[in-house]
C-alpha cells in the first residue's frame, strides 16, 4: 500500500475480504414475503393508522390550528392587517388526492412536526424555535426520492441540517403554507379516524 | 450496445416493474439477485451480520414499499445497495453496545506469506471501527460495491463534489491511522 492507485485496490481488495465473512445464502421468497408484510404496517399515513398513539393527537393539532386559522380568517379576517395562512371558500373534496399522500413524516414532543407529500412539499411547523405556523418549501421528484430511499430523515428539514443539492429543491424557500382547500374536521376519540365534515 | 446487453436490459426493466406493481415472483428475483452484495455492503458498515441482515430486510420493506418511485429501472442495483447502506449506517448509529473485537478468524493464518494480509485486515478492521457510520458506508458504496461519486451521490442526497472531498477526508484517515505514508513501505 504505498501510492494511492495501489491503495484503492488494496482497500476494494480487504473490503472484499471482510464482507466474504458474511453469509449472504437467502431465501429470496421468504425475504419478499416479510417484506410484503412489513410494509403492511408502514404504509402512508392517510392509509394506515400512524404507528403511535400520540400521532393522533398531533395529526388533531394539525388539523385545528389550520381549522381555527382558517375560521379566523373567514370570521374576523377583518380585524388583522394581513391573514396568518388564507382560506378558500372551495370547500375540500371528501376524497384524498394521491399528491396528498404523506411519505414520510416526523413528530417530535417539543419540537414540531414535518410531513413530506409525494408531490414534493414539504409541510413543517418547528415548536422549538417558530415561527408557529405551518410553514412550506417545496422538493422536486428527485429530492421525493432521497426521502423515499431514506437517505433524507423528515427530521432534518426541522432544524434546518438538511444540505441538499440544488436538485432535490424545486423551491428550497420557506415560506407560510396557504392552503388552497379548507376543511372542518373533528375527532370521536380514541381509536376512531378524523373525518372531513361532510 | 450488443443484442444480449439490449435483451439483459429489457428483461431488468421487465422485472422491476413487474416487482413494482407487487408481482412477489418477479420482487423475489431482486430479492435473489441482490440480497448478497447488499448484505456485504451492510456487514462492512455494521461490522455485525445479525444487524446487517436486519438492515438489509428492512431495505428490503423499503424497497417494496417505493419501487415504484424508482424512475430508471437500469438503476436498480445501486438504488438498492444505497437504501441497504442507509439503514445499515441507521442501525449502526442506534448501536450503544461496546465493539467485540473476535480476531480469532484474522489470526487463522495458512501459510507464513499471509500474515501480511492477515495483519492489514486486523487494523482496516480497526481503523473501520474508529470511523463514523456515515464514512463507513461512504468507504463501502465506493470500495466494495464500486459505485462511482455521482451514483453515490445521487442516492445519498449530496454533491459529487461533496462525495468526492469526504472521501478524500476519509482515505487520508484510513492511510493516516493505518500508518501509510504515500512514498514509502511501511
Amino acid at each position: 500500500m504505498t501510492d494511492q492507485t495501489s491503495f484503492d485496490r488494496r482497500l476494494t481488495d480487504l473490503l472484499g475480504r471482510i464482507a466474504d465473512r458474511v453469509d449472504t445464502d437467502v431465501d429470496a421468497m421468504a425475504v419478499t414475503r416479510l417484506a410484503a408484510t412489513r410494509a403492511l404496517t408502514r404504509g402512508t399515513v392517510w392509509a394506515q393508522p400512524l404507528d403511535m398513539p400520540r400521532a393522533w393527537l398531533w395529526a388533531a393539532v394539525v388539523l385545528a390550528l389550520a381549522a381555527a386559522f382558517s375560521a379566523g380568517v373567514l370570521i374576523g379576517g377583518g380585524g388583522r392587517s394581513g391573514p396568518i395562512v388564507s382560506a378558500s371558500p372551495t370547500p375540500a373534496p371528501t376524497v384524498l388526492l394521491a399528491s396528498a399522500t404523506v411519505i414520510a413524516h416526523y413528530q417530535g414532543f417539543h419540537s414540531g412536526y414535518v410531513y413530506v407529500y409525494g408531490d414534493g412539499r414539504v409541510l413543517s411547523l418547528n415548536d422549538r424555535s417558530g415561527p408557529w405556523v405551518l410553514m412550506e418549501r417545496r422538493l422536486t421528484p428527485e429530492g421525493v426520492d432521497l426521502v423515499r430511499s431514506g437517505a433524507v430523515e423528515p427530521s432534518a428539514f426541522l432544524d434546518g441540517t438538511t444540505q441538499l443539492p440544488d436538485m432535490a429543491w424545486a423551491d428550497s424557500k420557506v415560506q407560510p403554507f396557504q392552503s388552497p382547500e379548507s376543511a372542518i374536521c373533528f375527532w370521536i376519540g380514541s381509536g376512531s379516524p378524523i373525518r372531513a365534515a361532510p | 450496445m450488443t443484442d444480449s446487453l439490449v435483451r439483459d436490459h429489457a428483461a431488468l426493466v421487465a422485472v422491476v416493474r413487474s416487482a413494482a406493481t407487487g408481482d412477489e415472483v418477479a420482487f423475489a428475483r431482486l430479492v435473489a439477485d441482490h440480497h448478497a452484495p447488499m448484505l456485504r455492503v451492510a456487514y462492512v458498515i455494521t461490522d455485525d451480520p445479525e444487524i446487517a441482515r436486519d438492515a438489509v430486510q428492512s431495505a428490503w420493506t423499503r424497497a417494496w414499499l417505493h419501487l415504484r418511485s424508482l424512475r430508471d429501472p437500469l438503476q436498480i442495483r445501486s438504488w438498492l445497495i444505497a437504501i441497504a447502506a442507509n439503514e445499515a449506517r441507521k442501525a449502526s448509529g442506534r448501536r450503544r453496545r461496546e465493539w467485540v473485537v473476535d480476531i480469532s478468524s484474522e489470526v487463522e493464518i495458512d501459510a507464513p506469506d499471509q500474515q501480511g494480509d492477515a495483519l492489514d485486515l486486523l487494523d482496516l478492521r480497526r481503523v473501520l471501527r474508529s470511523l463514523s457510520p456515515e464514512q463507513r458506508a461512504l468507504i463501502a458504496l465506493r470500495y466494495l460495491a464500486g459505485l462511482d461519486s455521482s451514483e453515490i451521490a445521487r442516492h445519498l442526497g449530496m454533491s459529487a463534489s461533496g462525495v468526492r472531498s469526504r472521501l478524500a477526508r476519509t482515505l487520508e484517515r484510513i492511510r493516516h491511522d493505518l500508518d501509510i505514508r504515500p512514498e514509502t513501505d511501511r
